[in-house]
């Protein structure tokens, strides 16, 4: 008696098991089932064949060594980000509490002056443009494109819609009009 | 529009200053050449008029938009020429719900007297039930150089304003348009 | 952390600098964090600074206009070994394809594929179950199938 169910399975089934096939998951039964079908089914050979591919450039793709200056980077940052904090908790319970008794009288001082350098400062440099100039990248123009696209449809859909209701107006009109 | 929420016990009465200042430095901010066109409207107002932030915002010009017309051109070269032809696109979209109908539409017939004190020319007025659409344009001597569409929808819930600005052929962008879908715009960058 | 970051934003210095704010955090939360589960925070801390350094990029995105007269397209590293033009355009189609996925795909392909994780140091990264993680694992690799098809078949291959 032969136990091995020989039927073709359904799609879903390959295709719920074909991740588990290509990360050797799958238990000895649906192995064999599985390999029968790939063998024998010219689709879901090609399917195979691609997530194999895609598989394989992912796990071969290139990752740079980490730089030879992050980590200096990063221990001198920890590092005064340290001191930072000492300094600070020097700062909230000494030097705050002698400070605010005088808050009312230097902070407005203090501000207005800062508002004027910064008015300044933005006159001098000939206006602040928010947009950073940076270099356009496929994903940025494929999102564009698809929002070029939505927004001629949209135009052209609320033409055809005012169209139609103007043609609903009139249209009546148009009827009950006299006629040469 | 969220407000700034200042600690009650920081007593410092001076951020309406701070306001009044950002609000005079702003003529120097945001110096584009494109505000210089005659068909391009700044949208930087509506944001305050409408007291929140846009759910729906494109802005694609300059060398983006030439970006653009050539990524289309192999599976669609007339919509790459008539992109070709446009310095800009810009739009916004805010939430409609039916008990702001009313104050919204005043709000764009601010924004439309604006445009027609501008020398803006009306195309279409619609005023239909819970729909409201005006289209304008912005003509010089021998073409069109501009066009807004404003929409309100209450069934939609939306309201949406769009401003092409460049050498435009509604009829051809209409009929290009019509290939296009408008389902909803979502991002297809993460 | 990098090599994630790095695959994630396809761009060495923004991978820099996230990895470098992944690392001051950890300093900064030191105290917080499980002595036993670092790699797993910090994994789970530069997918989510990644995500966002990808939004602000986007937000920018918005207003680009490149300068007078010279637009670069951004590319992404491909340094290694010479591969023939077809093997390239592959990879580039990929690399589109994976970045067109959205989260949390994107991050469990690379978690997954590129820095070989199992399914359950992933569910611990992601804090997700650990069955979500292989569904949603099977509908990402889904998605760059069915994608790349539909392209390859448009491209002149």
């Amino acid at each position: 008696m032969n136990p091995i169910d020989d039927s073709r399975p359904t799609d879903a089934w390959i295709d719920e098991r074909l991740e588990a096939f290509l990360d050797g998951d799958l238990p000895p039964e649906e192995l064999a089932r599985m390999e029968r079908v790939l063998a024998n089914d010219p689709t879901w050979h090609v399917r195979l064949t691609l997530a194999t591919r895609i598989q394989a450039e992912l796990r071969a793709s290139f990752t740079p060594a980490v730089p030879a200056g992050l980590t200096r980077v990063i221990l001198s940052r920890a590092r005064r980000a340290h001191r930072a904090q000492v300094w600070g908790d020097w700062w909230r319970t000494g030097l705050q509490t002698f400070l605010a008794r005088f808050r009312a009288a230097w902070q407005p001082a203090l501000a207005l002056t800062s508002i004027a350098a910064l008015a300044t400062f933005l006159y001098l440099a000939g206006g602040f443009n928010a947009s950073r100039t940076a270099p356009a990248t496929v994903p940025d123009v494929e999102q564009a494109l698809a929002e070029v696209k939505w927004t001629l449809g949209y135009i052209s859909k609320t033409g055809r819609k005012t169209g139609e209701s103007v043609q609903s107006a009139i249209g009546p009109l148009l009827q009950g009009s006299p006629h040469e | 529009m969220s407000n700034p929420i200042l600690p009650m016990n920081r007593p410092f009465p001076h951020w309406t200053i701070v306001l009044a200042c950002l609000a005079l430095i702003r003529p120097v901010l945001a110096q584009d050449e494109l505000s210089q066109v005659p068909g391009y409207v700044d949208f930087s107002e509506l944001t305050s008029q409408f007291g929140e932030a846009p759910t729906l915002e494109v802005n694609i010009k300059g060398q983006l938009l030439k970006l653009v017309a050539e990524a289309s051109r192999a599976d669609d070269p007339e919509l790459a020429d008539l992109l070709l032809e446009l310095q800009a696109i810009q739009v916004r979209g805010y939430p409609l719900r039916r008990a702001q109908f009313r104050s919204m539409e005043r709000r764009s017939e601010i924004l439309a007297g604006q445009l027609e004190a501008d020398g803006w020319e009306t195309v279409v007025n619609l005023r239909d039930f819970g729909q409201y659409v005006d289209m304008y344009v912005k003509q010089n001597a021998t073409a069109i150089e501009g066009m807004v569409l404003l929409v309100l929808d209450s069934e939609a819930g939306e309201t949406v304003f769009i401003n092409i600005v460049g050498n435009i052929d509604p009829q051809e962008m209409g009929r290009i348009g019509s290939k296009f879908t408008t389902a909803q715009l979502e991002d297809i960058t993460p | 952390m990098f090599g994630f970051a790095y695959h994630f934003l396809g761009d060495r210095e923004e991978a820099e600098d996230v990895t470098q704010e992944v690392f001051i955090r950890f300093w900064n939360h030191r105290q917080e964090i499980d002595g036993g589960q670092p790699i797993g925070w910090l994994l789970r801390v530069t997918r989510n600074a990644s995500v966002d350094a990808l939004r602000r990029r986007s937000a920018y995105r918005k207003t680009i206009t490149g300068d007078s007269g010279r637009v670069d397209i951004a590319h992404g590293d491909t340094p290694g070994p010479a591969r023939d033009a077809e093997s390239n355009d592959f990879r580039t189609l990929l690399n589109l394809a994976v970045d067109r996925l959205g989260e949390p795909y994107k991050s469990l392909v690379l978690l997954r594929e590129v820095q070989d994780l199992s399914y359950q140091e992933i569910a611990d990264t992601l804090e997700l179950p650990l069955t979500t993680v292989k569904v949603y694992l099977h509908r990402a690799r889904k998605m760059l199938r069915e994608h790349l098809t539909e392209v390859m078949h448009r491209e002149p291959y």
